[in-house]
């Protein structure tokens, strides 16, 4: 494979991946205009928060894992975020949050 | 209110960034093309895809139909934003950055807004500010992993931990600021947890967006025949 090659390639993704994205954005399908097709289109965030959050911290490789230290602090972390409210910085507290309970378990 | 709204996830963003760097250094391709892919591509799980097979020396042609099939995704979020933002030209450009977290913060802004009335706040320029802020830290963080890969090889933080620490604060935010969504969320969790058993990581999203989406959509159908009935 030559540089030039993959550089190709790569041009080709990303022409692909703009078009995938700008087709429907500068377009007006009909289909937005269908009622249920709006509503169904507008659970689309919390149904994409629900596969990145759930599926990624509950299990390993299809294998329900739930006892783990990084679930504890995502948990741990819910009531501080809760209380806070600054939902936005769930990384930065549950990151705090994983880093005490491995310093404790370092110590243990 | 874009940048706000994405600045939190740009932690989330240079973390991969680095790893998506020093993936492509490990695999002996030049720093020209592992950057080439963060700022033409701009989209990180089809770059991961197609740089892993890049290096595993996979046929370009598979390279491509992977990375695209990956990205095709992006269709919902065109359909789910085309009436959020202004109409006009600037759209053909603002659609370069509708990423999976740039969608989510311009919903998100634009949600909130509805709620507070707020007729005032230009979308496109949430979109813009948003996926300019993710840009910019995704691409020097890609050259910044390639360059110090070797110093930073024994980082030991779980890669779903980060991607499931990033949102949940949004998913939180999203069930305590609209309840009408709860019983949505609810079953779409469990199908969720369900479908993890069954599928790899990297089709859960599309499958559950999709049941999601079919899922209101019956919701919806109920409300107006039991309103009709009455």
């Amino acid at each position: 494979m030559s540089d030039l090659n993959l550089f190709l390639v790569i041009c080709a993704i990303g022409i692909s991946t703009y078009l995938i994205r700008v087709i429907f954005v500068y377009y007006s399908p009909e289909i937005i205009s269908n009622h249920y097709m709006s509503t169904g289109l507008k659970s689309v965030p919390s149904s994409m928060l629900i596969a990145l959050v759930l599926p990624f911290l509950l299990f390993e490789n299809q294998a329900f894992h739930p006892f783990r230290l990084d679930v504890l602090a995502i948990i741990l972390t819910i009531p501080i975020l809760h209380y806070m409210k600054k939902y936005q910085y769930g990384l930065v507290f549950a990151l705090g949050v994983y880093g005490i309970l491995r310093f404790i378990v370092s110590i243990q | 209110m874009g940048y706000q709204k994405t600045f939190p996830l740009a932690f989330s963003a240079v973390f991969f960034g680095i790893i998506f760097g020093f993936t492509g250094a490990s695999g002996g391709l030049p720093l020209y093309l592992v950057s080439a892919m963060s700022y033409i591509i701009f989209a990180g799980s089809a770059q991961f895809i197609a740089l892993v097979l890049i290096i595993d020396g996979q046929p370009l042609a598979a390279v491509f139909i992977a990375a695209v099939i990956i990205n095709l995704r992006h269709l919902l979020y065109g359909i789910a934003v085309h009436d959020i933002l202004e109409d006009g030209k600037q759209k053909l450009f603002f659609s370069y950055f509708l990423t999976d977290e740039c969608f989510l913060a311009t919903t998100l802004v634009h949600k909130q807004a509805q709620k507070e009335d707020n007729q005032d706040l230009k979308m496109n320029y949430v979109l813009l500010g948003s996926g300019l802020t993710l840009w910019i830290g995704w691409n020097i963080a890609t050259i910044v992993g390639y360059l110090i890969y070797s110093s930073i090889s024994n980082l030991s933080l779980p890669e779903n931990f980060v991607i499931a620490a990033s949102f949940f604060g949004f998913l939180l935010e999203t069930i305590v600021t609209f309840p009408e969504e709860r019983k949505n969320i609810l079953i779409t969790s469990i199908f969720a947890m369900g479908i993890a058993f069954l599928v790899p990581s990297s089709l859960t999203l599309i499958l559950i967006m999709i049941f999601g989406a079919i899922i209101s959509v019956i919701f919806e159908y109920q409300r107006v025949r039991r309103q009709s009935n009455e």
